[in-house]
């Protein structure tokens, strides 16, 4: 395109009409007061900028509530690890089988931590010891578990409630090798080693004469038996196990050991 | 202003002072750039009412943002929030004509009017169909520089461009329009 251009005046009239025609009139006043009043029923900046910042503070407090959660369920963790007999109370009995199965599958790491963990110098030994259920409450409290939809998570609101009664806890150390003895059961059990986890068993019996997870290493032989298809001795450990632990939450369940769906304790296996 | 902040008879009816030197700075503002954002909003292919709704929606952004963009020229953002206003009202409206366009030009009837009014509508008629013919940026860069009369810098920080490629746009539209205006025909029109 030639860019030489010789601009004259005619052209300019050209523009110039060009121009005029696109300017059209306007009643500038009346826009102004249509737009104050669509200015007033609008909303101001102010207004915007509360907005602004209220969906900003809606954003950054859950972030910090988020934190501070975490922070105290890390303080939490800590306290538990140095009170554990102390946090030991009825009030946690109710602790869900899937919080014990969730220390149970993941024996090494976490029971590997517990003996350190609960077995503080200072804390006395109680001399009379409950049964399974505070183990439960123990393993909850001394040990971070995955999360568990029926796990009942130990709050600082709970604690002062707990503390009062005292009733007797189980020897941490006690506690921690039991529960690494069901473990043990429990991994060999995963690995079909049926025998195994029978002697495991027998040896549990022997070695602890008032067991906290009496009922869990009783569960475990059933399941044991139903491996090795031991219908016998299966239906015989399935009578003892509803005598002796008759109210026991795992009751319902031995009795279904070894049927068309046996529920084993790995619900979650995966 | 009476009691209790009512106002007084007298003062019904009267504008009331704006509260802050802001406003009216705004005020201001409104009524020397109003029609420059009509006009962009027509550019943009926007019937006369549209361009109203426009022009009140841009002015609308401009009072929120009113201190983020250069007060002393805001032609360059008042034009941007033209351009994206009358897209979105264009959007609505189902338009499909997406660019700019120049404003058409109505056309008159022989013996309507004096010969001198007849002769430059015929003027702008054509420079609006010169400009038509044009690719968008170029007759943008040419009503804005040319037929707005703003400074290039403006220009080109409203198109987003260098001053030079303004320039250059305009050197072209110009000769473009020279052409057409010498021989009374649009570019690329064939003689019958």
């Amino acid at each position: 395109m030639n860019e030489e251009v010789s601009w004259t005046q005619e052209h300019e009239q050209h523009v110039q009409a060009y121009a005029r025609s696109t300017r059209e009139p306007l009643d500038t006043a009346a826009a102004f007061a249509r737009f104050e009043r669509s200015r007033a029923s609008a909303p101001t900046q102010a207004t915007d900028a509360r907005t602004r910042y209220g969906l900003l503070v809606a954003i950054a407090l859950p972030l910090a509530a988020a934190a501070l959660l975490w922070l105290a369920s890390g303080s939490d963790a800590a306290l538990a690890e140095t009170e554990t007999v102390e946090v030991l109370s009825p009030d946690l009995m109710n602790a869900t089988e899937d919080a014990f199965e969730a220390v149970a599958k993941e024996p090494t790491a976490r029971s590997r931590r517990v003996p350190a963990a609960v077995a503080p110098p200072n804390i006395p030994q109680p001399s009379v010891v409950e049964p399974e259920k505070p183990l439960e409450s123990a393993t909850e409290q001394s040990l971070p578990m995955p999360a568990s939809k029926n796990a009942t998570r130990p709050t600082k609101r709970r604690r002062p409630k707990q503390t009062a009664p005292a009733p007797s806890p189980v020897p941490a150390s006690a506690l921690a090798e039991e529960l690494a003895a069901v473990a043990s059961m429990r991994s060999a059990l995963r690995r079909g080693a049926y025998e195994a986890v029978l002697e495991r068993v027998a040896e549990h019996q022997r070695r602890f004469a008032s067991p906290s997870l009496a009922a869990e290493r009783d569960f475990l032989r059933l399941e044991a038996l139903c491996g090795l298809d031991d219908e016998v001795a299966l239906e015989a450990a399935k009578r003892a196990f509803a005598t002796t632990h008759a109210s026991h939450h795992l009751t319902a369940r031995a009795r279904s050991v070894c049927k068309k769906t046996p529920p084993t304790l790995q619900t979650d296996a995966r | 202003m009476g009691v209790l902040g009512f106002r007084r008879r007298q003062d019904r009816g009267k504008r009331a002072e704006p509260q802050d030197p802001g406003a009216s700075r705004f005020e201001a503002m409104f009524h020397e750039h109003y029609g420059f954002v009509h006009r962009c909003a027509r550019r943009y292919g926007l019937n006369p009412t549209q361009a109203d709704d426009a022009a009140q929606e841009v002015f609308m952004i401009a009072h929120r943002r009113f201190g983020e963009f250069d007060e002393r020229r805001p032609r360059p953002f008042l034009r941007g929030v033209a351009w994206r206003v009358a897209a979105n009202l264009r959007r609505h409206a189902k338009v499909r004509d997406r660019h700019a366009a120049p404003i058409p030009v109505e056309s008159v009837e022989a013996g309507h009017g004096s010969d001198a009014r007849c002769h430059a509508n015929e003027q702008a008629a054509l420079v609006s169909a010169c400009l038509a013919s044009m690719p968008a940026l170029r007759s943008e860069v040419f009503e804005l520089l040319v037929v707005e009369g703003m400074p290039a810098k403006e220009v080109a920080d409203a198109l987003e461009l260098s001053t030079h490629a303004v320039y250059r746009h305009v050197r072209a539209a110009k000769a473009t329009l020279a052409q057409a205006i010498e021989t009374q025909r649009l570019p690329g029109e064939v003689v019958a």
